[in-house]
């Protein structure tokens, strides 16, 4: 008998033995998506407090807003040209700048501190993303810049991968280049921007739609792998990555069915390869066929590969569709700004894939350990589908709950609405929503390092690039054809 | 609560709950070494991500698995 057979007969017989310490619980103040919902929250109760106060928190979350000449001689926040109007307005707010910088400080030292990263390498490295967002804020919203299309999300990614690809960085500012951290904040602090009764509404056809493309995806790229030999692992990996929920479903699903070591970072690479290409296609040719924005953020829900990613393709339409040059129906606010493919991407992304991922790795799991003939594998555990589920999906669901009571206690009134909650409750939120966008789409670019990714090889490529095709063409008729009345109109949806 | 679980989901020839991987010296699975070892996975996903569990890799193997799966190779880790 082996040595491992004697000691296993010997714990059977016993029946004792040290306790498996899973992280279970504890996760409440170990995982990212945890303190994404205490720091989200915590910006909705406090924006609430302030409000009841009859005060508001836009003081010290202001975004920069750099003017320019309206035809009415009054100066106007937008797509400014003169340069001389930047030093005034910094001199202007200086002081609010630094309140906020403090806040954004004081709020990730405990989560950060937390999550067990050293802060003495987080704060210079949030230093330096800070500065960078202003920067990157400001040259966003020039006129020329505007006009190349280069909206604030896709100058951020850009300047992001300049950085770290051509100039270089040291490795310890990862620290503060926390992409799903940031995003998975902005995701929490976006429910507080949706009505709960749309969440409602749209959430079962968000459901039918994006699992429609997903088990559609994951079978062409598993079987297309399995066709072309490559191990049924990967194949599933692979799937995962491209029709469920990008890196995150592909470590998600690499773990469930016990993959090789190399399975994940082949796919993570094509993951963020396709998914860095769909930040740049989809709103570029969503605008060339004038796709209503709620159409266009339905698309890139179903067709992006990870939220982070999405969601700079998302507002980056949104930007393009609040221009009324680019003649594209949407649903405004007194600005002009839209939020549709914001609110058509969430409701998919969010609602239809991303709370399915521990039900996708419960399933591949019970069939690799059953039917796969996998030796070392335990019989899954249904309890995984609640340990996996991507919890900040949860506090959005609870920031949109909170919102929509506050609206409802004051009668549902849509005049109350427009004049007061929103300037004063919801706006704050939204704009500390962009902070944490911009954060995250230049820590992608920062992140993107290409010389080290995997390299995937040219079977893998080809399984998964097949997935793109099938989801982006099936994702495009759903969208603007099948479903295209309700994403159309989803912003004239149930309102709070 | 996950001790008995796993003895309850444990088919015959599965070892005990506390000679799985998670238990073993050949996996590893700190957010921190995972987010070194695996290119790419803090620019779209996260180590620290609810998605991942305590999933981690298996030196001795060279696979990335659950922390409740198990093989023969199983050899205790030091406290």
């Amino acid at each position: 008998m082996s040595s491992f057979e004697e000691e296993k007969s010997s714990w059977n017989e016993s029946g004792e033995g040290e306790e498996i310490k899973p992280m279970g619980w504890k996760e409440l103040w170990l995982k990212e998506d945890w303190w994404a919902i205490w720091l989200g929250l915590g910006f909705v109760i406090v924006a609430l407090l302030f409000y009841a106060n009859n005060s508001s928190l836009k003081w010290i979350t202001l975004v920069p807003a750099i003017g320019h000449m309206g035809p009415d001689g009054v100066i106007k926040a937008g797509q400014w040209t003169d340069f001389s109007l930047i030093g005034p307005y910094f001199g202007a707010h200086f002081g609010q700048y630094i309140a906020q910088f403090i806040m954004w400080l004081a709020v990730f030292t405990v989560s950060i501190k937390a999550l067990g990263f050293n802060l003495r390498e987080f704060y210079p490295s949030f230093l330096f993303i800070y500065i960078f967002s202003i920067i990157i804020f400001v040259a966003g919203t020039n006129h020329t810049v505007h006009d190349l299309n280069l909206e604030p999300p896709l100058l951020a990614l850009i300047l992001g991968m300049v950085i770290s690809n051509i100039i270089g960085l040291p490795k310890w500012m990862d620290t503060g280049f926390r992409v799903e951290f940031y995003i998975k904040t902005a995701i929490v602090l976006m429910g507080a921007t949706l009505p709960f009764t749309l969440i409602i509404w749209a959430g079962p056809v968000a459901i039918v739609q994006a699992s429609i493309v997903s088990v559609a995806t994951w079978m062409v790229i598993y079987f297309v792998a399995k066709k072309m030999g490559i191990d049924r692992r990967l194949a599933a990996t692979l799937g995962a990555g491209g029709a469920v929920c990008g890196v995150s479903g592909a470590i998600a699903i690499a773990g469930a069915v016990g993959a090789k070591k190399d399975h994940a970072p082949i796919t993570i690479s094509l993951v963020i390869m396709w998914a860095i290409v769909m930040i740049f296609a989809l709103p570029l040719v969503s605008k060339s066929l004038h796709l209503p924005a709620g159409v266009a953020g339905a698309w890139i829900g179903t067709s992006e590969f990870a939220d982070a990613a999405g969601l700079a393709a998302a507002k980056t339409y949104d930007d393009i569709a609040s221009d009324p040059a680019n003649n594209i129906k949407a649903t405004k606010d007194a600005e002009g700004k839209t939020t549709d493919a914001l609110a058509g991407f969430t409701l998919m992304k969010v609602i239809g894939r991303d709370s399915w991922i521990g039900i996708w790795a419960f399933v591949l799991a019970l069939i690799s350990t059953t039917r796969w003939d996998r030796k070392t594998g335990s019989k899954p555990n249904p309890a995984e589908i609640w340990w996996r589920f991507p919890k900040f999906v949860l506090g959005f669901l609870v920031c949109s709950i909170i919102i929509t009571s506050v609206v409802s206690a004051h009668g549902g009134d849509i005049a109350t609405y427009k004049k007061e909650i929103k300037p004063m409750l919801v706006a704050p939120i939204l704009q500390l929503r962009t902070w944490l966008f911009i954060f995250c789409f230049f820590s992608i670019g920062l992140t993107t390092r290409f010389r080290e990714l995997a390299a995937a090889g040219a079977k893998p490529f080809m399984a998964f690039t097949s997935g793109v095709v099938v989801n982006v063409i099936l994702g495009f008729i759903l969208s603007t054809i099948v479903f295209v009345e309700f994403w159309t109109n989803l912003g004239g949806g149930p309102v709070h | 609560m996950f001790d008995s679980l796993v003895r309850r989901n444990a088919t015959p020839n599965e070892p005990p709950a506390n000679m799985r991987c998670i238990n073993c010296s050949h996996f590893r699975n700190s957010p921190e070494y995972l987010e070194e070892t695996i290119k790419g996975l803090k620019t779209m996903s996260s180590g620290h991500a609810s998605v991942r569990m305590d999933d981690g890799i298996c030196e001795k193997n060279d696979e990335y698995l659950s922390a409740y799966d198990w093989c023969d190779h199983f050899e205790k880790a030091k406290s």
